[in-house]
């Protein structure tokens, strides 16, 4: 009896796999999301409706404010002086992109500690693999990692195996890579020494990958580690985004698409 | 057959809501590096208190659902629950002669314990291999103690709902 329900059993893994190999299921993924994404959305709300926290985040948002608004006259002067430099590094306008608009419908947590987020949009909306996730039009907050039929899964910047290519808008522009720093902040690897950095300098994408345009906000620099024995120096930048309040982002699609259709 | 049919398709759409509370709720609750993983403790429940060798189909339902929203390839949360449940169910009647809230609780503990440690076996398994993303962090070791308590306290509280819904049936 036993032996004839463990082959049973054993049989019915392997259909699961096959099953699963074999067909799409990213339908049942999406049918079970239309009422985990309302959940999603009452545990977030829950999350951040401390008045304390609200108070808190109202101060560092002015804070942000006065900041931002310093980075725009930078980059206005950046505008008007490098427009040469500009059209060289091939940016693009930041009201040109075509956005599709996903709903997060479920979150894991997998032990080892890094968060995946599955959206309700997949490849029938258009969505390819390493397409960017923005939030408020510009400000890069991670990149779709798989897709599927309708869903497709997006892995956050501050994720430890999250890498983009970006630049800092300081004196002169320095390069280097970004990536995630325990899935909390971010880091930005492989900038020349003798670049000079400040804090405050604004990060935003270099647009050296593909679906990636140049000119996505990621952050600003709050600390730089800089060492005379390294040719390189490391630098911790601050997100103006937090990635638990999120319940809608924003994905870039295809720019040879865009520039297509314009 | 009848009661059985019923029972099956109660039992389904626990397991379904389960995971909608698991995967859109606790994990945007919860601080970052910790993990419930309330279709386990819910299948090694049911699976250890109920008929026994005719809920094996709930260890597959499960995994289905883990597998749904798992990062990892279609099939593996299966797996890997299928192996967790067949040894805890193998330890519960070679070396167990009750179903004790303390029997239970001991029993679910060691599959989280163990589903977590296999999976992060998978984990090193796919960096080595050279996965494209690994979803290997440094902060697991430190999550891993809170879940376990976390997942402590939902076996007891499940436990005694189980009990007390036993008994009003």
């Amino acid at each position: 009896m036993l032996r004839s329900t463990l082959v049973k059993f054993i049989i019915a893994v392997g259909l699961v796999v096959a099953v699963g190999a074999v067909f799409d299921l990213s339908f049942l993924r999406n049918a079970i999301g239309l009422f985990s994404s309302s959940l999603f959305k009452t545990a977030t709300s829950l999350k951040g409706e401390s008045i304390e926290q609200l108070k808190v985040e109202n101060e560092e948002l002015k804070k942000k404010l006065t900041t931002l608004l310093v980075d725009y006259s930078k980059l206005k002067y950046l505008e008007n002086e490098n427009e040469l430099l500009r059209r060289e590094l091939g940016f693009v306008q930041k009201n040109n992109y075509d956005f599709i608009s996903a709903e997060i419908i479920a979150k894991t947590d997998v032990p080892t500690g890094a968060s995946i987020y599955f959206l309700n949009k997949g490849m029938v909306d258009g969505i390819k693999e390493g397409m960017p996730v923005v939030v408020a039009d510009g400000i890069l907050i991670g990149k779709i990692i798989k897709v599927e039929k309708y869903t497709s899964q997006w892995l956050p910047l501050n994720n430890n195996n999250s890498l983009v290519a970006a630049v800092i808008f300081g004196k002169e522009p320095a390069s280097g890579l970004v990536r995630g720093d325990h899935n909390l902040s971010l880091i930005m690897e492989y900038v020349r020494r003798d670049n000079d950095i400040q804090e405050g300098d604004l990060v935003v994408t270099s647009g050296r990958e593909e679906y990636i345009p140049a000119g996505l906000v990621i952050g600003q620099v709050v600390k730089i580690d800089k060492r005379d024995d390294k040719f390189f120096q490391t630098i911790q930048i601050s997100s103006p985004i937090d990635w638990g309040d999120l319940t809608k982002v924003l994905i870039i699609k295809d720019i040879d698409e865009r520039a297509e259709t314009e | 057959m009848r009661e059985l049919k019923l029972s099956n398709i109660f039992i389904t759409i626990i397991l379904v809501l389960a995971a909608i509370f698991q995967f859109g709720f606790l994990s945007v609750l919860l601080p970052q590096g910790i993990s419930v993983n309330i279709i386990l403790l819910l299948t090694v429940l049911l699976l250890l208190e109920g008929g026994q060798e005719d809920k094996w189909w709930l260890v597959i339902a499960g995994g289905v659902l883990l597998d749904l929203f798992s990062p990892l390839p279609f099939g593996i949360m299966t797996v890997l629950l299928s192996l967790v449940a067949a040894l805890v169910y193998f330890v519960h009647i070679r070396f167990f002669t009750n179903q004790s809230v303390y029997t239970i609780t001991f029993l679910g503990l060691i599959a989280s314990l163990l589903f977590r440690s296999l999976l992060l076996v998978v984990g090193y398994l796919a960096k080595a291999g050279g996965y494209k993303y690994d979803y290997m962090s440094n902060m697991w070791q430190i999550g891993l103690l809170y879940s376990l308590f976390i997942d402590l306290v939902l076996l007891v509280l499940f436990f005694i709902v189980y009990a007390l819904f036993k008994k009003k049936i």
